[in-house]
């Protein structure tokens, strides 16, 4: 039953991966938003 | 069509031409090769009765390597020394440059290995005289040589160019270097055909494949 | 998409409950034998995301539209990471089940293989700034690297079982219960990965929108 810490550490690693990958993309997702918001903002001033 | 092959062959004869001049790049893949197998022989303590274990691998290592030394030359010195523009202005399809550039590099690398083999043969106390064992090293020079070409044209590309050659060839050329391997270390042990391995027809299949996708793609890397 | 985002976590509780619950525990290897149930689809998304790679690849070069390539490397990206899943729980099983960490199994090398070309492929990317010259060069490589999969395969596998050194013997008796769970982590990784191509792919066109808005606001001064 020993075994069973290499099939823990192999979830663990899936689940890992996944989560981060996703906590990744979606916070650069938010700063990539914000920085359109600033840009779209600086735009419309500059063509008024 | 003749002249298709014309335009090729002149763009071979151009690299062949400069360098007859100065004879840099053959030499230094020479020497390199010989290094590569020096290096091998205290890296892995060879001895007499292990020798055609490791033999296979160190050639093939030593060509790949040397190899590559040439691939990057053949579009690196030409976009440092300004003459990539005037190829790619030539009224030719850019096919024509991959097939050139290509058998230019493969002349090269087989000049190399003509002067290798007799080198690694007296290393190594191996005879490499055999038609077969010639044939493998044209088959598997060819194969490297297909993408090798084409993955140098990309690479002159990048920032950081000739290191990038290596990190993009040897892990798609790895079924070259397998079979080629393989298919020296039977050459070595004659391995009657019918018991052989499928090496060769891996080769043959690497190389037919490749040449042609290389071929096809190679236009796109020159577009604006 | 947003149907596939809801459906992604009810899939993979799903896959959980199959792999730890249903399927029976393997005779000779005991429970340790699990990981199978979520290496092997790790590795099969990994090679879908570098067919997704090729295809993008080919349809940018022939229509030269940005969604192609933002498509190319967004499946990169994540095909490297399920790859790299592949290889650690491959390695991790390999572990208990043959005493050590890696021993050139013919599937292990050929995906540590296709790791390194699609490692090579990012790099590749990382070092080119002209977005269009990036978007041709990486194409090419990738086609060049997905053509190149199956020979590699072939070769590998011939390598291993034609001149045996140490054959450790993968052989596993799929019992029909085993064959289901398999097929359903396999179904719930798929929809994992399409929901993870969605959302990288969609901060890939925040990226584009980006540098649009900044070329706009260059060309209103």
């Amino acid at each position: 039953m020993g075994n069973l810490i290499y099939l823990f550490a192999a979830y663990t690693i899936i689940w890992l991966a996944a989560l981060l990958y996703s906590f990744s993309i979606g916070s650069r997702q938010k700063s990539l938003e914000r920085e359109i918001e600033t840009l779209k903002a600086v735009l419309a001033e500059r063509t008024s | 069509m003749k002249s298709y092959l014309d335009k090729v062959l002149a763009i071979v004869g151009k690299d062949v031409a400069s360098e007859l001049r100065t004879r840099e790049v053959l030499s230094s893949m020479f020497v390199f090769a010989v290094l590569v197998i020096v290096i091998f022989n205290f890296a892995f303590e060879l001895k007499v009765d292990n020798t055609e274990a490791v033999a296979p691998g160190v050639l093939w290592v030593a060509i790949a390597f040397a190899g590559m030394l040439g691939l990057n030359r053949s579009f690196i010195t030409e976009k440092d020394r300004g003459c990539m523009e005037g190829l790619l202005l030539c009224p030719v399809d850019r096919s024509t440059i991959y097939l050139g550039k290509m058998l230019g590099n493969l002349l090269f690398m087989t000049t190399m290995e003509v002067i290798v083999l007799p080198v690694f043969a007296a290393f190594f106390n191996l005879s490499v005289l055999s038609p077969r064992l010639l044939l493998i090293v044209v088959l598997g020079t060819i194969g490297f040589a297909a993408v090798g070409t084409l993955f140098s044209a990309v690479a002159v590309h990048t920032r950081t160019r000739e290191v990038m050659l290596p990190i993009l060839l040897l892990p798609v050329a790895v079924p070259v270097l397998v079979a080629a391997v393989k298919a020296t270390e039977d050459a070595i042990a004659r391995i009657p055909p019918p018991t052989e391995g499928p090496w060769l027809g891996v080769l043959v299949a690497f190389d037919i494949i490749f040449t042609t996708v290389a071929f096809l793609t190679f236009e796109y890397v020159f577009q604006e | 998409m947003t149907v596939v985002r809801w459906l992604v976590p009810l899939a993979m509780v799903a896959a959980l409950f199959m792999a730890f619950v249903f399927a029976p525990t393997e005779a000779t290897m005991g429970d340790v034998q699990r990981i199978f149930y979520f290496h092997v689809p790790s590795a099969w998304v990994a090679f879908m995301a570098f067919a997704v790679v090729f295809v993008a690849s080919i349809q940018w070069l022939r229509t030269r539209s940005q969604r192609w390539d933002a498509l190319a490397v967004s499946a990169a990206e994540i095909g490297v990471l399920f790859a790299t899943v592949a290889l650690v729980t491959g390695s991790i099983w390999a572990k208990p089940t043959w005493g050590t960490w890696w021993d050139w199994d013919p599937r292990l090398t050929s995906t540590l293989i296709l790791w390194l070309i699609y490692v090579s492929y990012m790099m590749l990317r990382s070092v080119i700034e002209n977005p269009s010259k990036r978007a041709s060069l990486s194409a090419v490589v990738g086609i060049v690297g997905f053509v190149d999969v199956p020979i590699v395969f072939m070769s590998i596998r011939w390598w291993r079982t034609i001149h045996p050194v140490v054959i450790t013997g993968n052989s596993m008796n799929l019992d029909p219960s085993m064959l289901l769970t398999l097929m359903v982590c396999l179904a719930a990784f798929t929809l994992l990965f399409v929901h993870l191509l969605g959302m990288r792919l969609a901060l890939e066109q925040q990226r584009e929108e980006v540098n649009l808005l900044r070329e706009a606001i260059l060309y209103e001064e």
